[in-house]
């Protein structure tokens, strides 16, 4: 396009004198001008508010940036046509450059001072002309307005007792980490639950959570201390790390009793309301629907986390209960196709009942990505699920699978190619950032970006298609 | 396992044996109803009518043969109630017939959520007998061969809303077959000391309406009874109970089945001819269970009248 030519052009030549002759204008109402270096324009509103604003090209900069040098609260305003700031874009519908009129977004960099980067632009008329605002991750599971029988958001009749009551499988309060990985029962292969939080690494191993399923922690959170909770179902093979509420008396969970479809229900020990584990949400009483907050988490051999994380630490199997933590408690249960209980959508064969998958929703769509499915080495999925552009990484030997938003907030959107050898380092993109297994750019021009999580999470096949019958199957 | 094998030897080696106390009774899961069916009708004629009230406590957290402490504080018990009847329609075949009432709770001591509790009407039984060699002055032998039936008359769906799991449930839900035989020896005359000896095999091959299968089990109990007198009796015994696993929609369910022994000690008062109070209880020996943990009976022990028609 003409513009964004125009603009490499302006990079190219350093803000040339040729430059400010070249992009001269002519001005329409409210559109918004560049003369020179000068971004002028003439409304921009902000909630209620409207400003003239004026920004500077600054040089020597790629991506662009602006910086904002003037802006004018205006009282008298029309909105139409007018380019708008949501606090993050600022989205101009008509710029102006040598007499074509484009559109353009750019996103706030900072605020001190405050500087704009340039994101993207078109002729007008050709694309939309309002913000590019990436579309709100929808953080529901479930139906948005299920049935309520007798208070539940799922039928009762299929929430199932599992045996031991209430807390008859108790939760980890107090747990206690180690370095000296010698002294406890894992083995490389063995398989554990990831968690990184800034420089905190910490690792929950299978051999622990089969015996307790729920372990309340703390973590430094933004530099708050905040209590998360880790849960991990053994009958469905689903680990989730949800945020504890900061207002509540007890931010903590334990386990309910209760089985559906086969899978962990919590409850929260505020409210004792039941929360389904792999619908992430509450089912019953003052929590019903509620969406916790939930933090990523990566599933992995000891091995491989060892091998990402060198300075893991490790739950340790001193939790003050007599569990025979070397025992797997469910016999052949991972590996063979029986089910403990009744759940919905038994008969769909199309993979084994234990086949580990990785799988996502958005909205309405659901998609798996069979673990097994994946190359040995890292492999990288770009792919679209309902309206996400999304990429699945994982590896089959080093049984992972994690995925991510691969449209970024300025509405960027990546596509992305495995990278060996480099963990936690697994994937780049063609801007040449590459990416590590938590999202999170580590080196290249968006070092330090963060991929949007989605709703997404490691599962027995039996219990996604039990949960979201509608499921595709990659490829 | 060694030990276990040891200890049954032991006990059939030692012709321990079992005597006609009216024993233990449990409609849930894990114990045979027959402990409480009357089967004391043998003469043409004789009807028996018995009532046993049991109480049962499953507290035990075992690992293969060895337990481990519960630091949930679990507390599950049962508590049932049963009316027994024993007809002899001849001198050699008789029958009997049982329903229970049973109550269950459950609580773990740690658990903000308050103890459950289910109740209803239990499993019903109903057995043939046939008495081919029969305790006679000039006979010390007795021998009992029985069929019978495990009736799913009672309430399978209690918990209300949310429903309980199966062994909180009264009723297992499912027919069952039921094969006994008894055997009694007297060592004198007056049959005043017997040793007595019983097996029977429950074979439930029926699932209920959620699909789940209780398991198939063996019962041998042998033991010795003594009588002091015409009022008083006791008797010692040890039952070997053997189980396969719970299955659902033909799957098992791990941590289910294993071995067990047990001493099963009981006396027997007579008010009159016509009335007897009984008192038993039992007590693990030995166990060694399958899967990787199981909650299995600290103890129970059981109080009974029974009175001749």
């Amino acid at each position: 396009m003409k513009f964004l030519r125009e603009m490499k052009r302006i990079k190219r030549l350093k803000f040339s004198v040729f430059v400010i002759v070249f992009l001269s204008y002519s001005v329409a109402a409210q559109q918004a001008t560049l003369i020179g270096s000068v971004v002028n324009i003439l409304v921009v509103t902000f909630g209620d508010q409207a400003f003239q604003v004026e920004l500077t090209l600054v040089a020597d900069t790629d991506p662009i940036e602006l910086l904002l040098v003037k802006a004018v609260e205006l009282t008298d305003f029309s909105t139409e046509g007018a380019s708008t700031f949501d606090g993050s874009t600022l989205a101009v519908p008509s710029l102006d450059v040598d007499g074509v009129a484009y559109w353009a977004n750019f996103s706030l960099l900072s605020t001190e001072p405050p500087v704009f980067v340039f994101v993207d632009a078109g002729v007008a008329g050709t694309s939309p002309p309002q913000s590019c605002t990436r579309p709100e991750l929808d953080p529901s599971h479930g139906p948005d307005n299920p049935e309520i029988i007798a208070g539940f958001s799922v039928p009762p009749s299929e929430l199932v007792d599992g045996g031991p009551g209430a807390d008859g499988i108790p939760s980890i309060d107090n747990p206690l980490f180690t370095q000296d990985f010698g002294s406890q029962l894992i083995s490389p292969l063995s398989m554990v639950i990831g968690i990184k939080i800034g420089d905190d690494v910490r690792a929950y191993s299978h051999t622990v959570l089969d015996w307790h399923e729920v372990v309340n922690d703390e973590f430094v959170i933004d530099g708050q201390q905040q209590s998360v909770s880790l849960s991990y179902c053994p009958l469905t093979g689903s680990a989730m790390l949800w945020l504890g509420k900061m207002e509540s008396s007890d931010p903590t969970f334990g386990t309910s009793g209760r089985l559906y479809n086969s899978n962990l229900v919590l409850f929260d020990r505020e409210t004792l309301s039941f929360w389904s584990q792999m619908l992430e949400q509450g089912i019953n009483s003052v929590e019903r629907l509620t969406i916790p907050d939930r933090l990523q988490v990566v599933e992995t051999t000891w091995a491989t986390w060892q091998e990402m994380y060198p300075q893991t630490t490790l739950m340790t199997a001193e939790t003050g209960f007599s569990a025979p933590y070397g025992l797997y408690p469910y016999g052949s249960y991972q590996t063979d196709n029986s089910l403990l209980f009744n759940v919905n959508n038994s008969g769909d064969n199309r993979l084994h009942r234990k086949q580990r998958v990785v799988g996502i929703n958005v909205g309405t769509s659901s998609k798996v990505y069979p673990i097994s499915n994946f190359d040995g080495d890292v492999t990288v999925v770009n792919d679209t699920v309902g309206a996400m552009d999304i990429v699945v990484t994982g590896s089959s030997t080093q049984n992972f699978g994690v995925i991510f938003n691969r449209q970024l907030e300025d509405c960027t959107l990546l596509n992305f190619s495995s990278v060996q050898g480099q963990l936690p380092v697994i994937m780049t993109d063609n801007e040449g950032t590459q990416w590590d297994i938590f999202g999170t750019a580590v080196t290249g021009p968006r070092a330090g970006t963060q991929l949007q999580k989605t709703n997404s999470y490691i599962a027995f096949w039996f219990a996604w298609t039990a949960f979201f019958p509608n499921a595709d199957i990659y490829p | 396992m060694s030990r276990l094998l040891l200890l049954i030897v032991f006990a059939c080696l030692s012709l321990l044996g079992s005597i006609g106390v009216h024993a233990a009774t449990c409609g849930c899961a894990a114990v045979p109803l027959l402990d409480a069916i009357d089967t004391s009708a043998n003469q043409a004629g004789d009807f028996y009518i018995n009532f046993t009230t049991e109480s049962h406590e499953m507290n035990d957290l075992v690992v293969g043969s060895k337990q481990i402490s519960d630091e949930t504080n679990r507390r599950r018990s049962s508590i049932s109630q049963a009316v027994s009847m024993s007809y002899a329609i001849s001198d050699r075949w008789a029958v009997s017939g049982l329903v229970s009432y049973i109550e269950h709770s459950r609580k773990v001591g740690t658990s903000l959520f308050g103890e459950q509790n289910t109740s209803g009407l239990s499993d019903g039984v109903i057995l043939l007998r046939y008495t081919p060699i029969y305790q006679t002055p000039f006979s010390r032998h007795q021998l009992s061969l029985g069929f019978g039936l495990r009736l799913p008359i009672g309430k399978d769906d209690a918990g209300g809303v949310l429903t309980a799991s199966e062994d909180m449930q009264p009723s297992i839900g499912a027919r069952g077959s039921i094969y006994w035989g008894s055997y009694s020896y007297a060592f004198n005359q007056a049959a005043t000391i017997q040793f007595n000896a019983s097996v029977s095999y429950i074979d439930n091959d029926e699932e209920n309406d959620r699909g789940y299968t209780f398991a198939d089990e063996v019962n041998f109990t042998a033991g010795l009874s003594q009588n002091i007198g015409i009022k008083f009796a006791y008797s010692a015994s040890l039952r070997y109970r053997n189980t396969t696993a719970d299955q659902r929609n033909g799957f098992d369910i791990p941590n289910t089945g294993g071995q067990w022994l047990d001493f099963v000690p009981a006396v027997q008062y007579s008010f009159t001819d016509k009335l007897d109070l009984g008192l038993s209880g039992r007590v693990p020996i030995a166990r060694d269970l399958d899967g990787a943990i199981q909650f299995t009976t600290s103890y129970s022990y059981a109080v009974s009248l029974t009175y001749a028609l």
